[in-house]
């Protein structure tokens, strides 16, 4: 024992710990459109190892034939220490899961085994619960790390011997969240949208000026130029925000290249109009029915997430507020400096014009690019 | 600008996919599974001890369940595996209710080790009032008070165990506690007379003399002597992974970055070889040094991943030497030295205030020096008038 005791007292002090401690990882994916479920959990197979007998042929060594032999096991004796639920309380309801293939995976402190399953719930998950028991038995120090991404939404949770069990997204928390990051997609996807911003800006261009007997004029007041913006944004925004819902609720759909030509022409038209004001004397009617088209490319970025059908509602909102914030960021960036610079040669007769021109031939190239 | 990019209509859930995803791939380093070629493809051994040290079913009865406790334990620590910390976690838990006072001590073990600190205390104080002749409770009390920078409460301690150990033992307790106080002199002296007398005959004990002596000697600024001391203790315990990195740190101290990298490069598989292999990797323009760099940091973020911070000093010594990241190192640094006041992380403090040019870092690493009278090489460098 005082062998013990000296050794410990020298070693107490010695740097912090070499191997990795014992964690596992967890994928879980789903949607509120779908009852089904899907995920990937490693497991280092030194833990495995301690719950179930790698190595049948008793040579120090697992090899991956070994691991493969035990996938009965896993399925039946490993797969069952996860339970995933919906609902909460008494109305919960399991989501019994399968194990639907096996592979190896390294991860920073050796090779997993990395486990693909499936689940399918009574009905699409609005919030998922999970219980995670694999290993305490065995191991208290034992972490699952679990990442979930529902609806494009991701949330990680750490199970520990004293936290069994997580409630994913379940509180308003959750939702308020998701809801957030949608809006934030949104107003990222219209100020990184080169095109939508060109357009809009296009249009607001003459929003400060007036055309009088064949040349540009200041517009005489400040509530003449809000009136023009603001019928502009507005009109853009209605029909956006139609075709946008529309599309996403797959009541319209058209191929993706004619959406993204038919916006580069409407770039390249509203410049057009820009130094013909003659032949387009309303623009906000413009605005209002190329916002028809817009809304359509707008409503391809939640497609290509996979985000269709029922539970869309709420991040359909978000996304439009968040499009919307991200507008009227631009309008008030660009309006108040064009109001101030609106009655200037350089505005009148450079920026409008030069700007228009330069506009129209960049949307022509898009459009020739987009339907070759 | 892209602008004429014909895949512009792609880019943008191309971009929100990137957003989406982008924390992930930051934060995880979760890698992409396969499947091996074969079936004899080898994905994991298994050594003897460890299949030993997990039977399939746990001890019926205290005093096995002590010795199996005492036995993981002190491979993990050999082996640097906390993996066996949590199965002894195991092994001890059906006779923790209430534990005996060496079960008691087997769990402040468990605690120090995962640097959960005022557990271990807590718990070591609670078992010393009632059963004050355990004097490796007293042992292990005195080191955790050593390393937290509460030297009178660490001094105490050793003396309190005098009552139940041997005399060798409580000279060794009080010596590592004067090397931080202002006698490191006269422990120096006192650790080499005691080398060269018969009074130390269990090797245990030598190694931990000779562990001290060759620390006390890089503190005093005599590399020679502490290979000596150094090499004596790795003759007595050459696999103890403590000495081993003792010896890597003089290295890396005296430039030879070679030496650190043959020694240690089959040890990768351990984080704190890993952060020396890095270190030197860095320093010589090694081929396979971003890879170090690299599978550290994996590891670190891993760690984070599932919330744990034991690797702070590491953490610390890899902004500062590897990154190199002065101001983050600083900050790491910080939080260490809430936890642990060893003549490293003191060492590391300094370091780092000096790098990120920070007086009140540099402050705090001077107050604690002169409260003390700390004495130490390395800190000279960063204060000549400060020492004698």
């Amino acid at each position: 024992m005082k062998h013990c005791l000296i050794l410990m007292l020298l070693l107490a002090c010695a740097p912090a710990f070499a191997h990795k401690p014992s964690d596992s990882y967890l994928t879980l994916n789903s949607t509120a459109s779908s009852p089904d479920i899907t995920g990937r959990w490693d497991i280092a197979l030194r833990d495995l190892q301690l719950v179930t007998d790698l190595d049948s042929n008793n040579d120090g060594n697992i090899t991956w034939g070994e691991l493969r032999n035990r996938q009965p096991e896993l399925a039946q004796q490993i797969l069952p220490m996860l339970t995933v639920q919906t609902g909460q309380g008494e109305t919960a309801q399991a989501c019994p899961l399968t194990l639907t293939g096996l592979q190896a995976n390294d991860h920073v402190d050796g090779t997993y085994a990395a486990l693909h399953f499936q689940g399918t719930c009574p009905a699409a998950p609005a919030q998922l619960g999970v219980h995670y028991r694999f290993l305490f038995d065995r191991d208290p120090s034992h972490h699952g790390l679990l990442r979930s991404n529902h609806d494009g939404v991701e949330l990680a949770v750490t199970f520990s011997d004293k936290q069994r069990r997580h409630q994913l997204d379940s509180s308003g928390a959750g939702q308020w969240q998701a809801f957030q990051g949608f809006v934030h997609q949104g107003i990222h996807h219209i100020l990184i949208g080169y095109d939508h911003i060109l357009f809009l800006l296009t249009l607001l261009f003459p929003a400060v000026l007036v055309w009088q007997r064949g040349g540009w004029q200041p517009a005489p007041t400040m509530r003449g130029a809000l009136t023009q913006t603001l019928a502009i944004v507005t009109a853009f925004t209605v029909t956006h925000s139609l075709t946008l819902a529309l599309a996403t609720l797959g009541i319209i759909t058209l191929p993706a290249w004619l959406v993204e030509s038919a916006i580069a022409l409407t770039v390249a038209l509203g410049a057009a109009a820009n130094l013909l004001p003659g032949l387009f004397p309303k623009r906000w009617i413009m605005a209002f029915v190329f916002g028809l088209v817009h809304g359509l490319g707008f409503a391809s970025v939640l497609a290509d997430l996979g985000l269709m059908g029922d539970g869309i509602v709420l991040p359909l909102l978000g996304f439009n507020i968040g499009v919307e914030l991200g507008q009227i960021a631009i309008v008030l960036l660009f309006v108040p400096l064009a109001y101030l610079a609106r009655d200037t040669a350089l505005y009148k007769r450079v920026f409008v014009p030069v700007g228009s021109v330069a506009i129209m031939i960049l949307a022509g190239v898009w459009l020739v690019e987009r339907l070759s | 600008m892209s602008w004429t990019n014909p895949q512009t209509g792609r880019r943008f859930p191309a971009a929100l996919l990137l957003i989406l995803c982008g924390g992930l791939l930051v934060s995880t380093t979760w890698a992409a599974p396969y499947t091996p070629d074969n079936d004899n493809t080898v994905l994991a051994t298994l050594s003897d001890s460890q299949r030993a040290l997990t039977p399939a079913s746990p001890p019926q009865n205290e005093a096995d369940a002590l010795r199996l406790a005492r036995a993981q334990i002190d491979y993990g620590r050999q082996q640097g595996d906390p993996r066996f910390l949590g199965y002894a976690q195991r092994t001890l838990r059906p006779f923790s209710q209430p534990p005996s006072p060496a079960v008691s001590l087997l769990w402040a073990d468990i605690e120090q080790q995962r640097h959960q600190f005022t557990r271990a205390r807590t718990r070591l104080t609670e078992l010393l009032e009632q059963h004050p002749n355990q004097g490796q409770g007293w042992l292990m009390l005195a080191n955790i008070e050593r390393v937290q920078g509460q030297f009178d409460a660490a001094r105490q301690a050793c003396g309190n165990a005098a009552n139940s150990l041997p005399p060798t033992t409580v000279v060794l307790c009080q010596a590592s506690v004067q090397a931080m106080t202002g006698q490191h002199q006269r422990a120096y002296a006192t650790l080499q007379s005691l080398a060269d007398s018969p009074l130390v005959s269990d090797t245990t004990q030598s190694v931990w003399l000779q562990t001290l002596i060759a620390e006390m000697a890089i503190q005093q600024g005599e590399p020679e002597r502490a290979q000596q001391a150094l090499d004596a203790a790795l003759a007595l315990a050459p696999q103890d992974a403590y000495l081993r990195y003792l010896q890597n740190d003089l290295w890396l101290q005296q430039g030879h970055s070679d030496a650190v990298i043959a020694d240690l490069k089959n040890w990768q598989d351990r984080d704190n070889a890993l952060l020396r292999l890095a270190i030197a990797g860095k320093r010589s323009q090694h081929p396979q040094a971003e890879q170090w760099q690299h599978a550290y940091q994996q590891r670190l973020d891993a760690a984070e991943l599932a919330g744990r911070t034991v690797h702070q000093r590491e953490h610390a010594r890899y902004l500062l030497q590897v990154v190199p990241s002065p101001t983050e190192a600083l900050t790491v640094a910080r939080d260490n030295w809430q936890q642990q006041k060893e003549l490293t992380d003191l060492r590391l403090l300094l370091a780092a205030a000096t790098a990120a040019d920070n007086d009140a870092a540099r402050a705090t690493a001077r107050d604690f020096i002169d409260t003390h009278g700390v004495h130490d090489a390395a800190l000279q460098a960063h204060w000549p008038e400060a020492q004698p």
